[in-house]
């Protein structure tokens, strides 16, 4: 391949270090969720954090911390960390054909460091499909018709992903080979695309009909089911994947509550007759993704209209949060 | 002032978080007043046989703490790979192409500037094994180099980036953690310790401040011709480079009691 010019490039042929590990310790490393199966990992969601921008915000995932009894320099699991910017909006070009809408473009880049494998510079297909899911999800609540002929640009920098599987899995080809195009992890990470583009959106200012958020639940293999064939399976909410040396199914949801509509379902693997019922589950990981939301866009709103009557203006604030 | 500075020679509050990332042997998060950036490190390791020219180096000379040395010859070897992204941190910098001339130029300001300091040792990044030699006496080899790839992410771009992006990557390597690397003549190549009690840190010469500076003339501007004086601003914002005609942009670099420009 030819080297990227306007880039400054590492030397060829170098690769990321391999490290000597006992394999009768291999098993003592891995990661296992600690939370209850409808739990969701803490949300951390501001808004404003790029100035310049017109629309902005941040979203993080709380960092799980394990009991394990083997310490390695190997990370068990990652936490997601994602700052969006909106831009606009603003005229679009001259050239561009007349359109009575809002464009709405997003664009969603992982940044090198955000996965075990470092990133490349140029956008990948699977970042092309997030931006396309992301786009999806919010067309649904922005009213467009209010800003003909301009356009708004989202732009995702993933800062730190979420894993597809445990890395002590990679080599022995553990966790379901279903993820060929991006894997579980893309999951949590459109999620969090979801939620954090839409809280930039109304930070910007940008009219929408309700918030969206994402949510994500998966179905596992019940533990006991290996041996008896029982098909007993657990649905979990926002799931770990390295968490889960077995995932059967997953389903991403982007869930608009005040108007009870979904702008954008992902749904992988095999859920077979379950398939409603793991849909109801990523909507209620949506539904408590909004809790914290809402609490967020109200300090929003508190920083930039600082005599409104917050608690009238989000007359769902409270009911949300108590429910 | 206009800006948001109460003294032109007062630098916008700064905060820095390190270690935050989990897949980075290093990283940090400087933000200066609305300006932000994110730094963090991947070593990779670059091994001896995969380096078509190896540059000339004695692995027995001594290391020194003085940043007056002159650079060490592994450096003709790219292995500091900084690169900056800034699409998205403000309105024009558009996302999905190229990086744009304002990126390049800022790494390879970066990169020469981290040269320039000697903030990092090469010996540092050596990787070494024993060897026998011909005269059957044994001796220490290269068997290779970790390869810093530095790369910083401005997620907001309110004035001043290079300042924020200078102390990202400086917090990002005062805490950067490198495993022990060892040859492993078995599969014949370079095997890390997984015990987090073999990471080290690396030993950086000094901790090199950036401090910009821009001259702005009121002369220069459109209905203030007959304005006389000129103003020279400590880390300005935003509004200040964009609003002003600024002259020049100066960066002073003080470290052990002397300036560099």
């Amino acid at each position: 391949m030819m080297a990227d010019r306007r880039r400054i490039n590492g030397p060829a042929g170098t690769a990321p270090p391999s490290y000597a590990i006992n394999t009768s310790d291999l098993e003592k490393l891995r990661p296992s969720r600690n939370r209850r199966p409808e739990e969701l990992r803490k949300i951390f969601l501001k808004t404003g954090v790029t100035p310049p921008a017109s629309g902005s915000a941040y979203l993080e995932l709380q960092s799980p911390t394990y009991d394990l009894p083997v310490k390695s320099v190997l990370p068990p699991a990652s936490a997601l960390k994602i700052s969006c910017a909106v831009h606009g909006p603003k005229p679009l070009p001259r050239s561009a054909p007349y359109n009575p809408q809002l464009v709405l473009s997003t664009h969603v880049k992982f940044a090198p460091f955000a996965t075990r494998h470092r990133r490349g510079y140029i956008r990948d297909s699977t970042e092309r499909d997030l931006g396309a899911h992301l786009e999806n999800a919010l067309r649904g609540i922005v009213i467009g018709k209010r800003w003909p002929k301009s356009g708004v640009d989202v732009i995702i920098t993933i800062l730190e992903g979420e894993e597809d599987r445990w890395w002590g899995d990679e080599v022995s080809g553990g966790t379901t080979g279903l993820g060929v195009v991006g894997g579980w992890g893309m999951m949590n990470v459109l999620a969090g695309c979801i939620t954090v583009a839409s809280a930039a959106l109304v930070d910007a200012g940008i009219d929408c009909v309700d918030l969206v958020c994402g949510g994500v639940a998966a179905i596992l293999p019940s533990p006991d089911s290996k041996d008896n064939q029982t098909q007993q399976s657990i649905t979990v909410l926002d799931p770990s994947p390295p968490e889960h040396p077995e995932i059967q199914a997953a389903c991403v949801v982007g869930y608009s509550a005040s108007r009870d509509e979904i702008t954008e379902l992902w749904l992988k693997g095999d859920s077979g007759a379950a398939t409603e019922q793991l849909i109801d589950s990523a909507v209620a990981a949506a539904v408590a993704t909004r809790a914290v939301m809402v609490e967020a866009m109200s300090e929003t709103a508190l920083s930039k209209f600082p005599e409104a009557d917050i608690k009238s203006a989000f007359p769902s604030a409270d009911a949300v949060m108590s429910g | 002032m206009i800006g948001s500075h109460s003294q032109t020679m007062q630098p916008r509050p700064l905060a820095l978080n390190t270690s935050a990332l989990t897949h980075s042997s290093g990283s940090s998060v400087a933000r200066l007043g609305g300006t932000a950036a994110v730094a963090g490190i991947r070593a990779e390791i670059l091994h001896a046989r995969n380096i078509p020219e190896p540059p000339a180096i004695d692995l027995d000379a001594p290391d020194t703490d003085d940043p007056s040395a002159p650079l060490e010859p592994d450096f003709a070897l790219p292995i500091v790979v900084p690169n900056i992204e800034i699409a998205g941190a403000a309105p024009g910098l558009v996302a999905g192409q190229a990086p744009s001339s304002r990126a390049q130029a800022l790494a390879a300001r970066v990169l020469s500037l981290l040269h320039l300091t000697r903030v990092i040792r090469a010996s540092d990044l050596r990787i070494t094994r024993k060897a026998v030699n011909e005269d059957g006496e044994e001796e220490e080899v290269l068997a290779g180099y970790w390869v810093l790839y530095i790369d910083v992410h401005v997620i907001s771009a309110d004035g001043n980036v290079f300042d924020a992006i200078w102390f990202a990557i400086l917090g990002a390597l005062r805490n950067a953690r490198l495993p022990r690397a060892a040859w492993n003549s078995d599969s014949e190549s370079v095997i890390c310790d997984a015990d987090p009690a073999s990471l080290r840190p690396l030993r950086l010469r000094g901790n090199p401040v950036a401090a910009s500076f821009a001259v702005f003339e009121p002369a220069l501007e459109k209905g203030l011709r007959d304005e006389k004086g000129v103003w020279v601003l400590n880390d300005p914002d935003g509004f200040e480079e964009g609003y002003f005609h600024l002259l020049d942009y100066l960066t002073a670099f003080l470290f052990e009691h002397r300036f560099d420009i």
